[in-house]
Parts: C-alpha cells; structure tokens; sequence
C-alpha cells in the first residue's frame, strides 16, 4: 500500500515451505511483543479458557474505525487501505486467499474460489484454475469462471494502480487504454479460467491474493460503486451504509464454508466516526467491542497495565514500516557514505519509544518486515554509534557542517521523530531544518520526477507476504516516474531486480533478502525506523480475537459474543 | 485651551504655540500624565499585579530563559534519552532521569524541575524560553499590525472623504473574512518561521485598531481646538502629531495590550496546527500539541499543564492589565 510506478514482471511463484517458518516468527513475535507488554494475552484460547466461554454463533459485534483514519472506497475494485480490505474481507473471498484465521493457520495461501491451487506451466507462463462448483454470490447467482474473467476486465478499468500489479497478464494494457472490452491474457473454458502471462511473475499467486480481485458477477457496471450492494461470495453482505457514520453488515445465507469460516456474529456493525480520545473508554463501556486501527499509544500502555482489562489487550506487528527516505540527487544525500553515517547516528531505539514504546513500534534497520527479513543480518544498529558515523562522514569528504531539510508531515508524531533525527544528526555535522506541514502536500510535491525534495517520511504497508512487494520501492527502474522517492538508480543492480523478478519459491525469497542487505549496506537510500504494532482491545462481551498476521488485520469472524 | 491673548498673525509659524501656551502668570500646570496613568494603576490592585506580573515575565523571557538552561545545565533542545522510560513516558517533575535499563530511576540522575516532554527535554526549561517566542511575535505582530491599523485610521478618520470611504470598505472586506481559516491558510502558504507568524497575526489584526482609531481621530477632529488650530495656519503633520496623536495614546495603549493577549493565543494555535515557528524551537503551542497527541497528557498531565497554566497566566496579565489602562485612562474616572 502507497505504491507507485510501474511493476516489472516475476516469475511464476508458489508460495515455500520456508516462508511457514517465517510467518511463524511473526506470530511468535506477537506474542513475544504482547508478553512484554507485560499484562494482556494475545493467545484468544487462553483467555477464553479463562473466562470458561467458547465461541458461539449470534450477537452483534461493533467494530469502532476511527473517523479520522484512512478509508478510501468498499467497492473492492477500489479498495486500498488496511480499514476498507477489512471491510471487503467480509464482503468476498478471491481465488486463493490468506483465510481468516489468527496464528499459523492463517499463515498459507489456500484455494478460496479455486477448488485447487492452480496447475502452472513450466515456463510459468500460464495458470489454471479450476472454480469451484456451486459457488454463489450473496444475491443467490452463481459465481462462475466467467465472473471471475469480468472482475479483472472491471478491476482494470476502473484502478490502473491495480492493473500495474497485474501487468504482465496479456492484454492488460488495452483493456487500461480502452481498446478492448475483456482481457485477452484470462481465458475461459467451462470451469477453468487461465492466465496468461507475457513473462513469468514470482508474485503472481500473492497478486491474486488481494482483495481487489474479489468476484462480482458478470455485467456489474464499471463504476465505483459506495452502496456496498454489489453481490459478493463472502461471510457478510451490506445491510445498510452511511459514509462517514455506520456500515452494518449481516449474514450472507449463500455463503460457502469451503471459502473459509462463516463468522460466528449474525451482525457486525462498523461505527465509522470513533474518535481516537475515546475509543479505550468506550470500550470499557462497552459501547464498541474492538477498534480497528490500534489505541492511541497512551492508551495502548494504559491498557496494558489495566487490571480491568486484563486478558482482553492484544499487541501485534503489523507488515507496516516507516522509514525516512533520502533523496540520492540531492547533496549530501547523494553521498552514500554520508546516507550510511546517517544510518549509523539516528537513534531508533529512541524514536520507538517516542512513538509509544512496544505497545506501537519496534525498531528495525532493515526494509523488510520480520516475517519477511527471514535471517537477514542487522545492518546498522538500533541506536547510534557515533564513532562510526563520523568516521563515514570524515570519508564521505563533505565539509560538516552541512544544512538540509527534512520533510516532516504534521500527523503520526512524524514531527517529534523528525526532531530526534534532527539532534541525532546534528552530532556527526549535518543540520537539518525540519519542513513540517500537510501530508498531502509533502507527499505531492516529493512524487514528482523532477522534485528536489531532500528527504521525507514515507511507509509501506504490504500487500501481500512477498519481498516482491517490498524491493521495487527501491527498484532502479522504477525512478522516472517519481514513485521513488529516494530516487535510488543505481543502474548496476538493474540486472538483479530483473533476474529475482523470474525466481520463485524460497529461492525469490532468500535472495530478495541478500539484495535487501546489500542495498542498505552499500547504498542505504533509506533510514529504516520500525515496524508498527497494533494494540487494541476488546470489550467485556466479546471473545475470541485473532490476528491475521500475513494481511495484517485482526479476524473478524473469529469474534463472538459471551 | 484657547489663550485669551490677542489673536497673532496667521502667517507666522510660532504663533500657534502662543496661542496654546499658557501665560506665565497662569495657575500651576496639572499633574504629569504620565505619573497620574501611574498612579492610577497602581491603585487598581489586580491592574498593578498584572503589570507587575508581566515585567516579571519580560525578565524572565529575557534572561530567565538562559540562566534557566545554566543553572539546570539542560539547554532547550537536548534531548535526554533517560529522561524516558522503556514506554517512552517522561518523568514527571521532581523526577531524576533513569539508568541505562529506563526503567530504574537514577537517584544520581539529572533533576528535572517540571519534568520531562516527549522527546526527554527540560519542561521548565522550555517553557521560559516559550515565553520568550510568545512575547517577542505577539507583540511584534501587535506592533506591525498597529502601525499599519494606526496609520489607515488616521487617515480615514481626518481626512474623510474618499480615503475614508476606502479605507473604510477595506476594513469591512476584511472582518468579513473569517480570520482563523484565512490566517491559517496564509500560515501554510508562506510557511513556518518567526517573520512569517509575524506576518500572518499582523494581516487578520490590523482592521479592528484601525477601526477604533478612524473613529478616534473623526471626534478628535472634530474639536473645537482643532479647527481653532487650522484656522491659524496649523498645517496637517503638526495637526496630526500635536493634536490628533496624543489623544489617540489611550486606545492605541488599551487596545494594543489587549491585542498582545489574543495574539499569544493566536501564535499558540497556529503552532498547536504545526503551523507557526518550526521545531525544536520551544512554544507552548507546540508544547500543547506534543501532550495532546496520541493522548499522552493521560499518562503523564504535566506535559499540558505545564504550557497550558503559563499561557493562561500570561493571557490573564495582558487582559487584566489592558482593563486596568481602560480605568486608568479614563478622563472621567475618579481622582483616587
């Protein structure tokens, strides 16, 4: 999430037994961050079995959003934002699916409305899915492989965005311009749908993951859509909608429990205007069962160390990470000794804990989140080490002391992190006047290719549990057409990118790690800070919170009602 | 006064002054103003403690702020990393810094009066040298804004006519505008820094002095020894600095005091927006801000008490004291 440019073609990509192990560290690390928060437990079966309740089906579940937080559009064509693929996540389930499950269960990709994984060629240029039989859409149709077909021809028309992430399927392109009215690369024949692939794509299955690649049924018109009335396949359907106030979904009674848990609330209402100051209150009264987005970082402490709400707080990394990027044509930043004596002198440690501790940040050095890190060395330490830093300045031969700019949007705490940078930085020569001011303004005016902006912060959300979705934020390639920020185009690692791009398996993974490393060890085009953690908290009432840690979002259906 | 001398040539210069000049067997001059505005004040007690108040508060800007830092040893924008715990909650005031492990307090540790802010720097510390922004852009904008207000009212209020008639739609046109939205548009526009906060608190505050003073300067000029002095020959800058200025000192003073108030609030809140002087130089708006977002004034309540009970003191004494130049100036009030 917050992408930008174009994305080259992977090979083909089946998901490796490795990456359990990986995602088992995330989960791991949940708990670990959880433990360490001292007084709530994440593990929902143990605190149920606590309380001596077990889930139950029925009830009515309210899940607080912030009504400040992001949400951009449930039409899940358009949908792009952790809140509103919440939301989607009730409302469909695509070809293959990370389920709604919390902890190792959730971790592997599995045949949603595919029977099966798909057969892919050998030259992974091809994939074949069978659909399975008797699927329905919320309205009572039947979902078949044509639907299927129709939703990329609509998911491309109306989000190009998307449609670069599907870039390599054939024809992909003319359906983008206009020129045809199906995608010539999806064919077909009965219950069998294939893809065709002009190159081989790594990513591919993880693509097909998102929820943007949600069925709708043939015909459905090619407009955004806000009603939440477009049929859907999954365990909830719209009941009603009011931008900005409530959105109340409630059983869909042609829902298929081969696509995944059906939920065990016969409602879920979505209280769209929770203000962040009292979200912990109205939890502990009862008036919401959980907030979506995590507690304020006072709060999240608070609620870590309230015996009331003992058992009931839960903490987990998110694949979200914030970094500071540098811009590599502007001096100094155009000296990768000077990006790495940065690196060497920002204290992370201490900007984890600005930012509210282990209840909502863990500092990293590294651009991958954990469960993607995989055993990736440490490349610059969590806090400074002076000595080193201005040894590489001393050999970046720029004269300290040096002024520059940082960029710091005026939300997130982004201006306190920007001050700790500003006197960690000050101490190896380089002054920096901090540029704070709207979001969307910075963002703007540091997207364009010819922008000089020096250096801002930005994050990454995954969008699926694939280094592939992580690297080309620093692709070369990817430069001109200014969603890279750090403007990074060391053109000799063009042939890496391009050559990974066709790997599949552990193989991708393990050498999007190396190229991970070394990117930051050489180059360091960023100033990795920390990996967030979402704690949140469910009201009395409710039991059984899970998190999905590969899509990073707490399961919904695994609620229920004591 | 009109002298009751024999009328003097109207075309020598001086004979102004010998018409208005007492003769010298006259009775005593009244008291100075000056030491009667004095006197006055000082026995309106709350006026007087909030002058006293406030010169407390320009020593303390001046040099309080950095003999503060000296005597503490904590500059303004040192960050203490041990001044936080593991959670990244400050100490509070009467705290010493923890250990290595931010958890342990260190009874050797370094000794933080008010307490510690988000990013571990000295509360007491930074609210003096807060006061210091606060009081240098408030009454620089009230300073820029009364020249320009000043100046405009004057002359729309004695020359009348079509400079009155334009300045006087320039005036409207402009309380018309909502002035916090605007203000706060023209503040994202030219940017954060001390001239540009200056510039924006002068911009949507120029209007209402220049109002008083046009209405001010319309009864003035209307005087009977206003006509009395064109009449022998006065010419217009000495009309307006003898005569017409000098009665204007009372508003102008009541006004602009009570103007430095508003615009304490003013440069407060735009640099709560994130709006005014840039970081880490410390306000108190920015300070407020700090404790208010992600809500850790819960945690920890001095990180809002500290700048919110200095700005509301400060605001208090400017208020107090401009009522009190209200009374004092009064030319009906009673002899005391």
């Amino acid at each position: 999430m917050r992408r930008g440019g174009i994305r080259g073609a992977a090979a083909a990509w089946r998901r490796p037994t490795g990456s359990i192990g990986l995602a088992l560290i995330v989960a791991l690390a949940a708990l670990v961050v959880a433990g360490c928060g001292g007084k709530s437990s994440p593990s929902t079966a143990k605190a149920d079995a606590k309380s001596g309740s077990a889930a139950k089906p029925g009830g009515t579940i309210t899940i607080g959003f912030y009504h400040d937080g992001y949400w951009d559009s449930i039409d899940p064509a358009m949908a792009y934002g952790l809140s509103t693929w919440e939301v989607t996540r009730q409302l469909c389930v695509p070809l293959v699916n990370y389920p709604n499950y919390g902890g190792a269960k959730g971790n592997d990709l599995v045949p949603a409305v595919a029977a099966s994984m798909p057969e892919i060629s050998s030259d992974g240029l091809t994939y074949t899915f069978t659909i399975r039989p008797n699927l329905k859409f919320s309205n009572g149709a039947p979902l078949t492989a044509k639907d299927v077909k129709y939703t990329f021809y609509r998911l491309f028309k109306l989000n190009p965005d998307a449609a670069d992430i599907f870039s390599a399927v054939k024809g992909t392109d003319k359906v983008v311009a206009g020129k045809a009215k199906s995608v010539s690369g999806i064919t077909v024949a009965g219950d069998q749908l294939t893809f065709h692939l002009s190159q081989p794509n790594g990513g591919f299955l993880q693509a097909l993951s998102l929820q943007f690649t949600c069925p709708v049924p043939d015909g459905t018109p090619v407009k955004q859509t806000e009603t939440g009335k477009i049929p859907g396949n999954g365990p909830y359907m719209t009941q009603s909608y009011q931008p900005g106030r409530q959105l109340v979904m409630v059983r869909n009674p042609n829902f298929d429990t081969a696509l995944g848990p059906k939920g065990n609330a016969d409602k879920i209402v979505f209280d769209l205007a929770l203000d962040q100051s009292q979200a912990l209150q109205k939890i502990k009264l009862g008036e919401i069962d959980l907030t979506f987005d995590g507690l304020p970082a006072a709060d999240a402490q608070a609620a870590l160390t309230d015996p009331t709400l003992k058992g009931r707080v839960f903490s987990s990394t998110s694949p979200t990470m914030t970094y500071v990027w540098l811009n590599n044509d502007v001096p100094p930043f155009d000296n990768a000794k000077v990006r790495q004596a940065i690196n060497y002198a920002v204290d992370r440690t201490q900007i984890a804990k600005v930012v509210g501790g282990a209840s909502a940040a863990r500092a990293t050095d590294q651009i991958l989140p954990p469960a993607l890190a995989g055993d990736s060395p440490k490349v610059y330490p969590l806090t400074p080490d002076l000595a080193k830093a201005k040894q590489l300045m001393q050999e970046s031969g720029v004269p300290t002391p040096v002024k520059q700019t940082l960029d710091a949007p005026s939300i997130n705490g982004e201006p306190q992190i920007a001050q700790v940078i500003q006197a960690n930085l000050q101490k190896i020569g380089i002054d920096l006047k901090l540029n704070v001011g709207s979001a969307t303004v910075l963002s703007a005016a540091s997207a364009k290719r010819t922008s000089k902006r020096p250096a801002g912060f930005s994050s990454w959300t995954q969008d699926y549990p694939d280094a592939g979705d992580w690297l080309p934020l620093l692709d070369p390639r990817f430069v001109e057409n200014g969603g890279q920020k750090a403007r990074f185009h060391e053109a000799s690692l063009t042939p890496t990118f391009e050559a990974i791009e066709k790997e599949s398996g552990e193989k991708r993974q393990t050498d999007y790690q190396h190229l991970a490393t070394k990117i930051m060890t050489e180059y360091a085009p960023w100033i990795p800070l920390f990996d967030t953690v979402v704690t949140t908290a469910t009201s009395k009432r409710v039991g059984g919170y899970e998190w999905q840690a590969q899509v990073g979002l707490p399961v919904l259906t695994s609620l229920y009602v004591k | 006064m009109i002298s009751s001398s024999p009328t003097p040539s109207s075309t020598d210069p001086t004979a102004v002054d010998a018409v208005v000049a007492p003769p010298a067997d006259a009775a005593p001059a009244a008291a100075d103003p000056r030491r009667e505005l004095w006197r006055r004040l000082r026995a309106n007690r709350p006026a007087f403690a909030a002058t006293v108040l406030i010169g407390v508060l320009v020593v303390l800007g001046i040099a309080g702020a950095p003999l503060a830092a000296k005597i503490t040893g904590h500059p303004p924008n040192q960050q203490y990393t041990r001044a936080l715990d593991a959670q990244g909650v400050p100490i509070g005031p009467g705290q010493r810094t923890y250990k290595a492990d931010s958890t342990t307090p260190d009874p050797h540790g370094d000794l933080f009066l008010l307490g510690a802010d988000r990013l571990g720097r000295d509360q007491f510390v930074r609210v003096l040298y807060g006061l210091r922004v606060s009081l240098a852009v408030s009454v620089g904008a009230t300073l820029l804004a009364l020249i320009v207000g000043v100046a405009l009212g004057i002359v729309a209020g004695f020359f009348g006519g079509a400079p009155d008639a334009v300045i006087s739609r320039l005036i409207e046109t402009a309380i018309a505008f909502p002035s916090l939205l605007l203000g706060i548009g023209l503040a994202v526009a030219l940017g954060a820094g001390v001239l540009n906060v200056i510039i924006v608190m002068a911009v949507f505050g120029w209007y209402y002095p220049a109002r008083i003073i046009r209405t001010a300067t319309i009864t003035v000029r209307g005087l009977p020894y206003m006509e009395a002095a064109t009449a022998v020959g006065a010419t217009v800058p000495r009309l307006l600095r003898h005569h017409v200025l000098p009665q204007l000192t009372a508003p102008i003073l009541i006004y602009g005091t009570s103007m430095i108030a508003s615009n304490i609030l003013f440069e407060a809140g735009l640099s709560y927006l994130g709006l005014g002087i840039p970081p880490p130089t410390a306000t108190w708006g920015q300070m407020l801000s700090d404790a208010v977002a992600s809500n850790f004034y819960r945690l920890d309540p001095w990180l809002a008490l500290v700048p919110g009970v200095a700005l509301v003191f400060v605001v208090l004494a400017f208020n107090v004291l401009g009522d009190g130049l209200r009374d004092a100036l009064d030319p009906h009030g009673e002899h005391l």
